[in-house]
């Protein structure tokens, strides 16, 4: 079994019995408002 | 059984897959193979409870890893090939009841986070070309689960559809040195009257030649290409209107709406893709609460879709339907986590 981490989700994969892989993915709690930042970008990309 | 045979008139490979004739079938709740397995229940595919999202390699699938050899042998005319690829489930809650759209802002940010992390890891494989990522909803779109999930298909080359697109890209921009997704999006901000809802990044409208009724177009306002791209700021801002756009749809008949909802990205066959701009396409078979458009005589035979409406028309509806601004999204989030909603 691996384990992987990341700033936000925590990553474990595994396999089934039939060998297919399997994967759980656990967030951790948020903290703070739950207002998203809508802000457009500064930059746009345009091209 | 799968395989791939090449379609010589159409020049688009057809994945034969026979097993899938025998998968599960709008099982009853109690055995229902999304649902974590419970102590001394049904097994199902999920055997351990404690996750937010869980993503596996779909047990009846159109493309493998280890595919098997073709059942016959190709021809000049009629090639064939092992049907490589991978299928994956993803199942965006414990819980069987919901749909996206019920689900609190914080979740349906954390599945896009999933798909960002899908495409990056199956599009990292050598034999990968291209990662579509799909939800069908609705038994009027042929789901046979009603457990909250969508799909991956990670195909062994760009799918003819992307493929037109991508095609079509790269000449307006030789042309021009633009983005034709760009300038499509800026004309239709200009216009305004397709638009249906909008955020800081992501604007949802219908397109001006939207082939259905009530056929969405969801993109980043930025130049991005694929999920690989986005920040934590672009995926929150996407959660907002995503969702707002799926309770849109709920409300617009006042029935939870099925839909097809696919992503159009960049390949990831190693090239490179500046002229493309990431979308997310909503086909919803609805054209009335209780009619179904067919894709009938001219659709199927001649490629050609006939809209029985106007897009204007389409979007203004759209527009009316609750929530009528992402603000509003954002307002019943906060008074449903201020009420104790779960999560």
């Amino acid at each position: 079994m691996e384990r992987e981490t990341d700033q936000e989700y925590t990553k474990e994969v595994t396999f089934l019995p039939d060998g297919r892989r399997l994967i759980y993915y656990n967030f951790t709690p948020e903290v703070g408002p739950t207002a998203p930042d809508t802000a457009p970008p500064r930059e746009r990309e345009e091209r | 059984m799968s395989e791939l045979r090449w379609h010589p008139f159409l020049e688009e490979w057809v994945i034969t897959a026979t097993h899938r004739q025998d998968r599960t079938f709008l099982p009853p709740k109690d055995y229902c193979p999304l649902c974590p397995t419970k102590p001394g229940g049904f097994p199902t595919e999920i055997p351990g409870p404690n996750f937010d999202i869980v993503v596996f390699e779909n047990k009846f699938p159109s493309l493998q890893a280890v595919p098997p050899q073709p059942s016959v042998a190709a021809t000049p005319l009629s090639p064939v090939a092992p049907a490589q690829g991978v299928c994956e489930v993803v199942v965006y809650s414990p819980e069987h009841q919901g749909t996206l759209a019920g689900m609190p802002l914080a979740r349906i940010r954390n599945v896009i986070a999933v798909w960002q992390d899908r495409y990056l890891e199956l599009g990292g494989r050598e034999e990968i070309k291209s990662i579509l990522i799909f939800e069908n909803k609705g038994e009027a779109v042929g789901v046979t689960l009603r457990h909250p999930h969508g799909q991956i298909y990670a195909f062994p080359f760009i799918p003819p559809k992307l493929e037109k697109e991508l095609a079509a890209s790269h000449r307006y921009y030789d042309a021009h040195q633009r983005c034709l997704f760009c300038d499509t999006l800026a004309e239709e901000q200009r216009d305004g009257r397709r638009i249906v809802l909008a955020s800081g990044r992501f604007v949802a409208f219908v397109p001006f030649f939207a082939r259905l009724p009530y056929e969405v177009y969801l993109a980043p306002k930025r130049h991005l290409a694929s999920l690989a791209e986005f920040t934590a700021a672009d995926r929150a801002d996407l959660a907002l209107v995503l969702k707002g756009l799926l309770l849109k749809y709920d409300a617009l008949f006042g029935l939870t709406f099925p839909y097809i909802m696919v992503i159009h990205q960049a390949p990831t066959d190693g090239g490179s893709y500046p002229d493309y701009h990431l979308h997310f396409e909503f086909y919803p078979p609805l054209r009335t609460a209780n009619k179904l458009k067919y894709l009938a005589g001219c659709e199927s035979g001649a490629g050609n879709y006939i809209n029985d409406t106007l897009a204007e028309e389409k979007a203004a509806e759209l527009r009316q339907a609750e929530p009528q601004s992402v603000a509003a999204v954002l307002a019943a989030e906060n008074k449903r986590g201020a009420d104790g909603g779960a999560s």
